[in-house]
């Protein structure tokens, strides 16, 4: 079963995308920050990246690009519900250009990231 | 000290001056004239006294004529009348006649007969010695003249002054040769003197000028008389002056002083006068200083103080609405007025200023939790969306759960409101002509249009190039447009949207604070309800609205207004309740230069591109940060010193360049190194990155040119952040 990596520091989130994702089948490994996601890629490489932008310890930005380092092919999806510096726009405008493919702002409707995500996953 | 304590000093001050002034000069001219008059009195007095002097010697001289040209002396003298004596000299004679000697003298000077007669005995006493000898000179002179002369004078002796006339000895019918002389003489004593005294009024003294003993006061008196006068006047003290008169005796030498005192009435008068006008002087100068004081006090001080104390009171807890008072027509009254526009301007600007901190306070607080909420909405709806998928169609708590996911939705919209709403001034913005935004825009809105409402574009092809955001332009318009369908409703109508050129004079009546230039008009008017009078104040303001809970919070048009106005342009609102609302928005058209400086960034803007100097370690090296920035584009650079950092800095390329300096570069005053970085390159944006605490402070950051601090270690977020400040907010490279 091919795997989807969850990288979120919210909780309550975190539980909410993995449910989702394992529901519709996919094998989910979730990570609290871009630390302990870019520690979890080098431990097992995953198919499919979720990331939230803003988390403690590594930022969105650093998680991408650190990421396609360990796996240049590894398909990343950007969520954000925006910062204090700017819209979520501005932040997944940015994530499109270090490599994240597809851009999300949140409130997210799960369905769709669970489409994307069967889109993305390699045959 | 106030300026009534002032203006009374200087009235007092001048007219005690004043009063001073006149009092002394007026002392000084009127006593100098008293005393002249007095000394010429007292000249006058001497003179008087010479006058009595020679009166009683013309006398005298009349006496002795009558005697002289008597043929009975001619006889005696020529020895034939023996008993002229005894008939005639007899001492009675003496005192009726009122001498004191009688004498005779022959042709050969010789003394024939000589008697002297006491005044206060009537008795005779011996000649005085040398009579003979002094009155000797004068005989040749009497006893050739034939008879016209005569000598009179005062003849000094040892022991007693005289008063003489001589005469030469004639018949009665005065034919001669003269046979000898005839003198007589008063003894000027102090009798004599004392009866001149009673003559003249005036008490007399006497002093001869021979007298070995002569008393200090008339050898003073001596030095004042003048040449070729022979009077004097001098004061002896305050109530005596004296006038003095130098007397000659028969040869012509000086031989006595006389004289005759008084008293200084004339001054004492003087005085009083002087005294009375200066009483009169300070007691009509305080009349005038008090009325002085009165009108000063009325015309200027009272209405300063009132000026003072009002505007004081104001400045401590005035009102929204409180003035000074203006009163009169000059220069007082023109301050107050000052004082007035002044505050109302003040309050304006501080209302204005106020309300622009008010917005921005919750644009960043609305900004600040958007976001939050975008993430407890994420959890909420997506919550809600698994559960409803594993409900079946007819389950009976769907209902609820799809109430429940409607309002999750609502607040989607609610938070991506307030976020544009919040969203940051510094859009970017480009040379553009709205005639290529607006239908766009409109297209966009096309879809909300339902069949019974009519959308007419009324939009000119080529209207001037404004300086403007395309997205919040689109904004603008979709936002007017959703509100004049909102107003619409249900019941069918219209709405217009005209964009046209226009020129700032022409729109003075609905705009009347627009410069004149050109400008373009975008109108949008509807056939709605309206807005009410009351509400036309308010429409703007930010969460005002007039529909009903769950239909809007009322951002949109405080929206536009802030998007209008980062424009630099200029909205406003007319309606009729019943009619229909008409919005108007003006934006200033850019000129020619400003244009082709426009399209320059335009193009260099939407490369975003810049150059990025990294001083010292701000970001780790082997990090990703680095591999970010050259992603997007950007030229960067590392320095590992400060005087690697200023090469960079002087460099003409580096001007606009973004500068991330590591605030703990050893062996450097990085303070100074930023400083002198932004002396170099002023356009460049120096960002300090500095360790967990600093205590720089804010204007030591401001003079050394450094526009934001960061923590170290920089995220990739806060690079493109701090890039992101070198943009202005027309988009050009500031």
């Amino acid at each position: 079963m091919a795997s989807v990596l969850v990288i979120e520091d919210d909780p309550d989130y975190r539980i909410l995308l993995k449910d989702a994702l394992e529901s519709a089948g996919f094998d989910v490994m979730t990570a609290v920050n871009g630390s302990d996601g870019v520690d979890t890629m080098a431990r097992g490489a995953c198919a499919v990246v979720i990331t939230d932008m803003l988390m403690p310890e590594k930022e969105g930005f650093e998680t991408i690009l650190e990421l396609k380092r360990l796996k240049t092919d590894v398909q990343i999806v950007a969520i954000s519900g925006g910062g204090r510096s700017g819209r979520g726009e501005d932040l997944l405008r940015h994530a499109k250009v270090f490599g994240a493919h597809y851009t999300m702002a949140k409130p997210i409707v799960l369905k769709d990231l669970v489409a994307l995500v069967r889109g993305l996953m390699p045959a | 000290m106030s300026i009534r304590i002032k203006i009374i000093a200087i009235v007092i001050g001048s007219v005690l001056a004043l009063c001073l002034l006149i009092a002394l000069l007026s002392n000084v001219f009127i006593m100098r004239s008293y005393e002249q008059l007095e000394r010429s009195y007292a000249l006058q007095n001497a003179e008087r006294v010479q006058a009595a002097i020679d009166d009683r010697l013309r006398t005298l001289e009349y006496t002795v004529h009558d005697w002289s040209s008597w043929t009975d002396t001619y006889d005696f003298l020529g020895g034939k009348n023996p008993d002229y004596v005894s008939d005639n000299l007899m001492d009675s004679a003496f005192i009726s006649l009122r001498i004191n000697l009688i004498a005779l003298f022959d042709v050969a000077g010789t003394e024939v007969y000589a008697k002297y007669v006491d005044a206060k005995t009537g008795m005779e006493i011996p000649v005085p010695g040398q009579f003979s000898s002094v009155i000797a000179p004068l005989l040749p002179a009497l006893l050739t003249s034939r008879g016209t002369m005569a000598r009179t004078g005062l003849v000094l002796l040892p022991g007693s002054v005289m008063m003489v006339a001589a005469r030469p000895v004639l018949t009665s019918n005065e034919s001669g040769p003269a046979k000898g002389v005839m003198v007589m003489a008063i003894s000027f004593d102090s009798a004599e003197l004392q009866r001149f005294g009673d003559m003249t009024r005036l008490p007399l003294g006497m002093q001869r000028i021979d007298d070995p003993a002569l008393p200090p006061e008339f050898r003073a008196v001596f030095a004042h008389f003048a040449a070729g006068t022979d009077f004097a006047a001098r004061v002896i003290d305050g109530q005596h002056i004296a006038g003095y008169a130098r007397v000659a005796d028969i040869f012509g030498r000086p031989a006595l002083v006389i004289r005759a005192q008084s008293a200084r009435d004339i001054r004492a008068n003087g005085l009083r006068t002087v005294w009375y006008f200066i009483m009169a002087l300070v007691a009509l100068s305080a009349i005038m200083g008090l009325l002085l004081w009165l009108l000063l006090e009325r015309i200027f001080v009272r209405r300063l103080e009132h000026l003072c104390a009002d505007a004081a009171l104001i400045s401590s807890h005035g009102g929204a609405s409180d003035h000074v008072l203006v009163s009169g027509n000059d220069e007082l009254s023109r301050v107050s007025k000052s004082i007035n526009e002044m505050l109302d301007t003040l309050r304006h600007n501080q209302a204005r200023l106020q309300q622009a901190q008010l917005y921005e306070a919750q644009g960043k607080l609305a900004g600040g939790t958007a976001h939050e909420f975008n993430n407890i909405l994420a959890i909420m709806l997506g919550s809600l969306e698994l559960v409803l998928d594993s409900l079946s169609e007819d389950n009976p708590e769907r209902p609820r759960l799809e109430q429940a996911r409607r309002a999750g939705e609502r607040g989607k919209t609610i938070v991506r409101q307030i976020l544009e709403f919040s969203r940051a001034s510094r859009q970017k913005q480009v040379s553009l002509s709205l005639s290529d935004i607006v239908p766009r825009a409109l297209d966009m809105v096309a879809a909300l249009f339902t069949d019974d409402v009519r959308l007419v574009r009324r939009i000119e092809p080529k209207t001037g190039a404004v300086l403007a955001n395309s997205t919040q332009m689109e904004q603008v318009v979709i936002n007017l447009c959703k509100n004049a369908l909102e107003a619409i409703g249900d019941h069918g109508g219209e709405v217009e949207v005209d964009l046209d050129d226009a020129s700032g004079d022409q729109c003075k009546d609905r705009f009347p604070d627009v410069a004149t230039g050109p400008y373009v008009l975008l109108r949008v008017r509807d056939t709605g309800s309206g807005i009410v009078p009351s509400d036309l104040n308010q429409i703007f303001d930010p969460f005002f609205t007039t529909k009903k809970i769950g239909q809007g919070i009322g951002l949109g048009l405080s929206v536009v207004q802030g998007i209008v106005q980062q424009h630099h342009g200029l909205i406003h609102v007319s309606s009729e309740p019943g009619a229909g609302t008409t919005f108007e928005l003006l934006l200033p058209v850019i000129r020619a230069a400003s244009v082709q400086a426009c399209n320059e960034t335009e193009s260099g803007s939407s490369r975003q591109a810049t150059r990025v100097l990294l001083v010292g370690d701000v970001i780790p090296p082997d990090g990703v940060q680095l591999e970010a920035l050259l992603a997007l584009g950007h030229d960067v650079a590392t320095a590992v010193n400060g005087a690697e950092a200023l090469r960079y800095c002087a460099n003409a390329d580096w001007r606009h360049a973004s500068i991330f300096v590591d605030g703990s570069l050893t062996g450097q005053d990085v303070l100074a190194l930023c400083g002198t970085m932004h002396i170099l390159s002023p356009d460049a944006s120096i960002v300090l990155c500095v360790g967990e605490h600093h205590s720089i402070s804010a204007k030591a950051l401001e003079a050394a040119g450094i526009v934001l601090t960061v923590k170290r270690p920089l995220t990739i977020r806060e690079l493109l952040a701090g890039i992101d400040r070198s943009y202005g907010p027309n988009g050009s490279v500031s």
